[in-house]
């Protein structure tokens, strides 16, 4: 089951492929144009794009939303494979469909099956554009399966980002950060041992994806057992992500019989939420990364560590609740004092409560 | 300059990509058999298949040995036209130095014949487009795969391709947690822009010695790098030794610091080894995950650095069953509270002589 967020962000990235698609269906389709002039000449080459088109989001749609999660407990290689077969089938039925349809419509021989096999057949499956045309597709296929993994790489944006050049050079932001753990990790673990906890920590993280996507987070790395997710700071994104930790807790809530069931335990978490300026930019040679760097981060990773400390589950930062107006389905309260680096005064911490 | 094991690592990547490439030109090669006919038959398989073979190879090798921090500052796709249109005039060249050479073997006239030959029969058929249009689809794909590659991080992309971690597995792990001292005092001096490039620098300086004593880079946390190796004793020497190339390598660098950025970072680092779970974690955002109680630790031990000012510490548990290398020295230095165990643990400082 997949929750509309996330489908929706599948879908998004299914059409951009289907774009991708469509454009080397023009590039193919010339050769396959080339080869086989007398079949081809009289067709229209918009039905062709259309067509490829057609097959495109049908295949694409079938890997993002059903292929890949299938598949996903066995090594990438041979779910390739599987996928590929499978795939190839699929689109053997529809490319036969729709061919079949064109015949239909432009057909004007007699109604005999035999005469149709030496039209259908002969004229269109047989000829080597046909044969071209599905090594094209396997082609573009695969790319699509491998397209698909690396997006899931990099994460909503993260390619995108890359390719205009976003972070090229460092540059400032204004951001706001959320450090997200698991209560009680350590002991969770041992209880039900750690590839157990491990499975447990995917499920929860998977939960709160829906949240992240519905409230515009970004998620920027995962630590360990913890999650840091970050919004451009604006008056609205400060909404947001007080709204995900919301969202969030209800997701968990709702799932509280699964993870019983499964685990013997149901995953509560803590989060500190801070925002300040930090430096943006790509690091590595051999491991290419965005990083943020700034004491915005180890501030927010203090807050979130001051949460057992001072027994609250979420605690802002005074920089977070600067020119901001709590809605009122949450109270805020002041907690506490805390150090922050580079500043000589102590800064005021506070408590979110969920009404 | 690069040392051996970059350029190994880059020959490897190299390799793949040429296969790649081969792969493909076959795929080509029967497009254009089938559109130019009379041009191709007459020609061998073999000699186009070596054709693009060359020409690939030469192509990726540029793009990954010269080519690939050329435009680093430039958005990716300003830097991939660019790459292109550069890598376009080559394989022209290229693809004209070879065939005239393939003229000069089987042709006996003179050679304005040959260049009115080439022309008509080479250079402006259809096949000789569409083989150029086919070379500019995989230059492309090759740059693309280079910085997909460059994500991943050496063995990532394999490593997932396998679903080597698709089952949550434990493992024993070493792990180093390395930061650089005083980043604060730094940053402020410096401002943040300038900083971020000092701490590019220096992690790239670091790849040196981590490449050549095998090492994987786990993930970068804010200003700190997770260096990471499995736990054996030959790769605790490696790790000892990492630590002494590059404390070594960032003072021969020294000058080349000071003169950019008018301070020569230092670093520090916590070693720690131990049992994680290794698996791949994330909807919209995968990433392979370590967890564990012993990366809290490292990171933990990485802050003792600070306070009990030394340069380089590293855990009991590190040091059980390795016996310490020639060239260091290694003293008890202190103890530490580890999570889920009742007694403490003892740290040492390494010293090189």
């Amino acid at each position: 089951m997949i929750s509309k967020k996330v489908f929706l962000y599948r879908l998004y990235i299914v059409f951009t492929i289907v774009v991708i698609w469509v454009l080397f269906s023009l590039v193919l389709l010339y050769n396959i144009v080339e080869v086989d002039k007398e079949v081809l000449e009289s067709r229209r080459l918009s039905f062709f794009s259309l067509a490829f088109a057609i097959i495109g989001t049908i295949v694409v749609g079938a890997e993002a939303f059903f292929l890949k999660d299938a598949f996903r407990k066995i090594p990438i290689w041979l779910s390739t494979i599987l996928r590929m077969t499978l795939t190839f089938l699929l689109f053997l039925l529809v490319s036969v469909i729709l061919l079949l349809a064109y015949y239909i419509f432009s057909y004007n021989g007699g109604l005999s099956f035999i005469e149709f096999e030496k039209n259908f057949v002969q004229k269109v499956i047989l000829t080597p554009s046909f044969l071209m045309g599905m090594i094209d597709l396997g082609m573009l296929s695969f790319i699509s399966i491998l397209v698909l993994e690396i997006s899931d790489k990099y994460g909503p944006g993260g390619l995108r980002n890359l390719i205009r050049g976003r972070y090229h050079k460092p540059r400032k932001e204004n951001r706001i950060f959320l450090f997200l753990d698991i209560n009680d990790s350590t002991t969770i673990a041992e209880k039900i041992g750690h590839e157990k906890y491990f499975n447990m920590l995917h499920d929860f993280f998977a939960d709160i994806t829906e949240p992240i996507l519905a409230n515009w987070g970004h998620i920027y790395q995962y630590v360990g057992d913890e999650v840091v997710i970050c919004w451009k700071n604006s008056y609205k994104n400060k909404r947001r992500c007080l709204k995900f930790i919301n969202d969030s807790v209800k997701a968990i809530k709702r799932k509280e019989n699964y993870y019983m069931k499964e685990y013997g335990v149901v995953p509560s978490f803590k989060a500190g939420v801070h925002a300040g300026d930090v430096t943006a930019g790509y690091i590595g040679v051999i491991k290419k990364e965005l990083v943020f760097s700034g004491d915005t981060l180890n501030t927010t990773a203090r807050i979130r560590s001051k949460c057992h400390e001072l027994k609250h589950s979420f605690i802002l930062s005074i920089d977070f609740l600067h020119d901001f107006e709590v809605p009122e389905t949450y109270s805020v309260n002041e907690i506490g004092e805390m150090e922050f680096k580079g500043r000589k005064e102590k800064s005021r911490v506070y408590s979110l409560e969920l009404n | 300059m690069a040392s051996r094991r970059i350029i190994n690592y880059k020959l490897i990547v190299l390799a793949n990509i040429s296969i790649i490439w081969v792969v493909f030109a076959f795929l080509f090669l029967y497009n254009i058999i089938l559109i130019d006919k009379n041009d191709v038959t007459g020609r061998s398989l073999i000699i186009f298949s070596l054709a693009f073979a060359t020409i690939g190879f030469v192509v990726s090798a540029i793009l990954i040995f010269y080519l690939r921090n050329a435009f680093r500052f430039f958005p990716l796709w300003i830097s991939v036209l660019l790459k292109m249109s550069l890598t376009f005039f080559l394989f022209v060249l290229i693809a004209f130095v070879m065939l005239s050479m393939y003229y000069v073997f089987a042709e006996k006239g003179t050679f304005e014949s040959f260049l009115g030959t080439f022309y008509r029969d080479v250079f402006l058929t259809k096949a000789f487009m569409i083989f150029m249009f086919d070379l500019a689809i995989m230059t492309l794909l090759t740059i693309i795969v280079l910085e997909v590659i460059d994500k991943y991080g050496p063995g990532g992309f394999w490593g997932m391709m396998r679903g080597k971690y698709n089952k949550p597995r434990i493992e024993n792990r070493i792990f180093i947690f390395l930061d650089i001292n005083n980043a604060t005092t730094i940053a402020e001096k410096l401002g943040h822009t300038k900083y971020f490039r000092l701490l590019r620098d220096f992690f790239a300086e670091i790849t040196i010695p981590l490449l050549a004593n095998g090492g994987e880079i786990y993930q970068y946390v804010g200003d700190e790098v997770v260096l990471s190796w499995k736990n054996t004793p030959l790769n605790k020497q490696r790790c000892f030794k990492f630590l002494r190339q590059s404390f070594f390598l960032l003072k021969r660098r020294e000058e080349k610091f000071m003169k950019r950025y008018g301070v020569c970072p230092t670093f520090k680092a916590g070693i720690h080894s131990g049992e994680v779970t290794a698996g791949v974690i994330g909807i919209i955002k995968k990433d392979l995950v370590y967890s564990g109680d012993t990366l809290n630790t490292a990171a933990r031990i990485r802050s003792k650095c600070h306070e009990l000012e030394e340069s380089f510490v590293v855990s009991g548990d590190f040091l059980t069953e390795f016996s310490t290398p020639f060239a260091y020295k290694v003293n008890e230095i202190g103890e530490m509270e580890f999570k889920g165990k009742a007694e403490k643990e003892k740290l040492f400082s390494i010293i090189f002589e």
